[in-house]
């Protein structure tokens, strides 16, 4: 427990620890939609009226002998302390968890978390979000990779396809859905992802694990972690994956195979017992195949086909110091420089980063927590486009200061705790962005806490916005047309004031469910401003001519049916109500928006402990349909079977997506990469340690 | 499947779970916490462990079982040892915050938040005969630790340093050094 707060606050946990408040305001603001009030509440007394029948066991084991005592199981239940007090809606995925779900990637370790939009667009593109706007080049979700981000200025997104560690050596990975802006600031607005890897002791000895499949046709990982002295601790690591193409909807081959390998290093100093030291770094190299479509005034259809092999490399380095001063009071430090290069035939990207951050914190007399920080980021890029896709200016060099501070102020002490804080942030696009926002934690008792919060968070502009051109073909009742999307320099920042609202209870040692709720208004959001159409080509303007509302509810449990049996379902509801602002011409975007994202989730995760060291673990995902990309809804599951033959060595058969020989996920929206099905793929893995 | 199923689906799955929570798990018994688990460990090693006559004078001086650092039990230890004795000792839960004074116990749980402080802990302790119980901690035994609490599937296994045991003047009983156990890689 103690471990995870420590390396808590390393990560997602700079600010709140306990704290939380009552959903009632909230629930009002969702009674547009009956069921949801009956739903919501329903749920909700149910839940409160198990807590009370729910006590704590008051075993006495002092007379138990000691022999049987080392034979006894223990309860062990997730999400118990530190975490059920957070006010805000947070899951962590641990190393266990993706161990169990058998995922390949970080991506698919998200799918588990109620709230998250995870889709697979082709073999090596995801459109990942957490409460609405999902897209292939989704902004509104900030990814952190040990502290650093893996945001991209090019458009406010992910390049998921480059991005990877190590499975094993994740330690978890936290999410906040919700924003997370008052201390990560700009485009933390409808969540915040932290994956986080094991210190270099944890992970000492070697690891090594191979496996082969029919999509993911060959893999191989590998790891060493050693002992300098007695206080430094060290790990290299390589990775390399060969990952077959996926189906296209008519069966036939997408030509998107993709590999990819990477290595890297982790060193943890502690110079003295009050001080840590962290160096690490991480580097990829990989090849994509991916066939565009792009834009040719010449061809009949005004389209060719661009078949592109992908170059991708990348490196990072980053160091981190920690200092305690004492139990309450720390400082950390940390630098990093990280690389990326794209080179596909439309679209050359380079892009260096540069990035400080120092973060304090200190208790102020006994009910005041103090965290305050500051940060600066360099990012500088040459973009080379193509008739597709170019960008104005070519290369550029953006600069990002901000700062933040947070007063954690317990108001009752061990019961309510309130969370106050800002950010202010200063970059090249929209200039100075403050951000806002308060937390209110109530723990009645150890089982059960309510909490509330309000937070305004803002999506700033992106290369994109600022200055793409980009030629999109798209189908019309007059034949093939282009929307020739210019940038626009004067593009503001995005808006968002949500309100949110969580009750986690633990009626018993056995089970314990977690509800967040959240009502979200925002504004200024991204339209394309269409002009006066010149067959074949329409042009189209980025600007803000959007606004909105989006709200839902997201529901998780953890039930122990048995010592070895344990269940895990998670409910998903989202809904998104956009509109134009009067003087836009936008008639595309409301529609689109809306209609990318699943109305509906579910999942049930069945985690068995059978005998013989023999795991066994399901999941079933029910995703609802997205009518704007004609991707209906689907069901499917992914099964797990592993047995560990010895300590030391596990074997493990993997199934995905079982149901249907392959089923949509989400289509390709601004750059026309070929459509791609999901497959049922197999693969089978074996690791050893020692 | 339709929203209203959908919602009539996911509803009936969550009454039905949370409906059937604190009663259920059909007659089954209510496992132990964790902590409850090392609370009847600590009170184990007490009865186990032979401390020299100068630190435990016999007869009925109290035998302290201290917890250094952020507490972990919630309740457990002193529910555990409440009102129970070993030999003629009153057994005796206290809670300290420096190092200095933990001197004054028999059987210190040092937190794992208290990792950073070790060589000030251990300092403080030279020449003490308290033994020393942590957890978190995979190289508390190699940093001089006596006792260390670890997790197999969901079983509390713990190791012994019977050097660091016995250079502190503690006689640690062959029963327990029986059942010790090194955690995995």
């Amino acid at each position: 427990m103690n471990k995870r707060l420590r390396t808590w606050k390393m990560a997602l946990l700079p600010d709140y620890k306990h704290v939380a408040c009552w959903p009632i305001s909230i629930f009002g603001a969702c009674d547009r939609r009956g069921t949801l009030l009956v739903l919501t509440v329903v749920i909700f007394l149910s839940a409160t009226t198990t807590s009370r029948a729910g006590t704590t066991t008051n075993l006495d084991l002092s007379e138990v002998p000691l022999e049987q005592l080392l034979n006894m199981d223990v309860t062990i239940l997730r999400g118990h302390d530190t975490l059920s007090k957070i006010p805000a809606a947070i899951s962590v995925v641990t190393s266990d968890d993706i161990r169990r779900s058998g995922a390949m990637s970080i991506p698919e370790a998200l799918r588990q978390v109620p709230g998250m939009e995870v889709a697979r667009v082709d073999a090596s593109e995801w459109a990942v979000s957490a409460r609405g706007f999902n897209d292939v080049f989704a902004n509104k979700l900030l990814v952190l990779q040990d502290g650093r981000t893996v945001y991209s200025p090019v458009f406010s997104g992910v390049f998921w396809d480059v991005q990877g560690a190590m499975m094993e050596d994740i330690d978890r990975i936290e999410v906040i859905r919700g924003p997370g802006s008052t201390v990560w600031g700009a485009n933390a607005v409808n969540g915040v992802i932290n994956v986080i890897s094991k210190s270099a002791k944890e992970t000492q000895g070697v690891l090594a694990s191979a496996g082969a499949g029919t999509i993911d046709e060959g893999f191989i990982n590998a790891r060493y972690g050693g002992q300098i002295g007695s206080n430094v601790f060290y790990r290299v690591y390589g990775t390399y994956l060969n990952h077959d193409s996926f189906p296209q909807p008519n069966g036939r081959d997408a030509n998107n195979a993709w590999r990819m390998g990477r290595s890297g290093f982790h060193l943890d100093w502690e110079t003295t017992p009050d001080d840590l030291v962290t160096l690490q770094g991480d580097g990829y190299i990989g090849t994509v195949h991916q066939d565009f479509t792009a834009f040719n005034l010449l061809s009949p259809t005004l389209t060719t086909e661009v078949p592109t092999t992908m170059d991708v490399r990348g490196g990072n380095v980053l160091g981190r110091w920690t200092h305690t001063f004492t139990d309450t009071s720390e400082l950390k430090a940390q630098l990093y420089y990280d690389r990326t290069d794209r080179d596909a035939n439309i679209f050359v990207e380079r892009r260096d980063t540069v990035d400080l951050d120092v973060q304090h914190n200190f208790a102020l007399g006994e009910r005041n927590v103090i965290t305050w920080g500051f940060g600066y980021r360099f990012s500088g890029d040459k973009i080379d486009g193509s008739s597709a896709v170019a960008f104005d200016p070519v290369s550029k060099n953006l600069n990002l200061f901000s700062g933040f501070g947070q007063d954690e102020i317990t108001l009752v002490p061990d019961r309510v705790k309130l969370t106050l804080g800002t950010k202010v942030e200063h970059n090249d696009f929209s200039g100075w962005e403050l951000e806002p926002g308060g937390r209110l934690a109530w723990t009645p008792n150890e089982r059960n806490t309510l909490w509330t919060s309000v937070s305004r968070a803002v999506r700033t502009p992106s290369r994109s916005e600022e200055g793409i051109r980009l030629n999109q073909v798209t189908s019309s009742p007059f034949g093939p047309v282009v929307l020739q999307i210019t940038g626009n320099p004067d593009f503001q920042s995005e808006k968002l004031m949500a309100y949110e609202a969580g009750y986690r209870v633990h009626p018993c040692d056995k089970a314990s469910l977690d509800l967040a709720t959240f009502y979200n208004v925002y504004d200024d959001l991204r339209s394309l401003e269409l002009g006066a159409p010149a067959f074949p080509s329409i042009p189209a303007t980025v600007g803000n001519g959007l606004y909105g509302e989006t709200y839902g509810f997201e529901a998780a449990a953890t039930v122990e049916v048995s010592p070895w049996w344990r269940l895990n379902p998670t409910y998903t509801l989202l809904k998104m109500d956009l509109h134009k602002h009067r003087d836009s011409t936008d008639t595309i975007s409301v529609r689109q928006d809306e209609g990318q994202n699943p109305q509906q989730q579910f999942s049930l995760h069945s985690a068995m402990d059978l005998p013989r060291n023999i795991s066994l673990d399901a999941t079933l995902r029910y995703v609802d349909s997205l009518p704007s990309l004609k991707v209906s809804s689907y069901v499917t599951m992914d099964a797990r079977i592993a047995w560990h033959a010895t300590r030391n060595l596990e074997f493990a058969l993997v199934g995905q997506d079982l149901f249907t020989p392959r089923h949509a996920e989400f289509r390709p929206t601004f750059v026309q990469t070929e459509r791609s099905d999901v497959p049922r793929s197999f693969y089978a893995k074996v690791t050893w340690h020692f | 499947m339709t929203f209203r199923q959908m919602a009539v689906l996911s509803l009936n799955l969550i009454i039905g779970t949370a409906a059937s929570l604190p009663g259920t798990a059909g007659g089954q018994e209510a496992l132990p916490s964790e902590y409850q688990m090392k609370a009847a460990y600590l009170y184990n090693f007490a009865k186990f462990v032979e401390w020299p006559v100068k630190v435990l004078p016999p007869g009925d001086s109290e035998l302290v079982i201290g917890v250094l650092g952020q507490d972990p039990f919630n309740g457990a230890l002193d529910s555990t040892i409440e009102n129970k004795k070993i030999e003629r000792h009153p057994l005796r839960v206290r809670h300290f915050k420096s190092p200095r004074e933990a001197k004054a116990c028999h059987i210190l749980f040092i937190s794992g938040s208290e990792k950073k402080r070790w060589q000030e802990i251990s300092d403080a302790l030279a020449g003490s005969s308290v033994v020393t119980v942590s957890e978190n901690w995979d190289r508390f035994t190699e940093d001089g630790g006596m006792i260390y609490f670890f997790m197999e599937g969901r079983k509390v296994c713990f190791d012994i340093n019977d050097e660091a045991a016995r250079k502190a003047g503690l006689k640690i009983s062959s029963k327990l050094m029986l059942l010790r156990k090194k955690p995995a890689a």
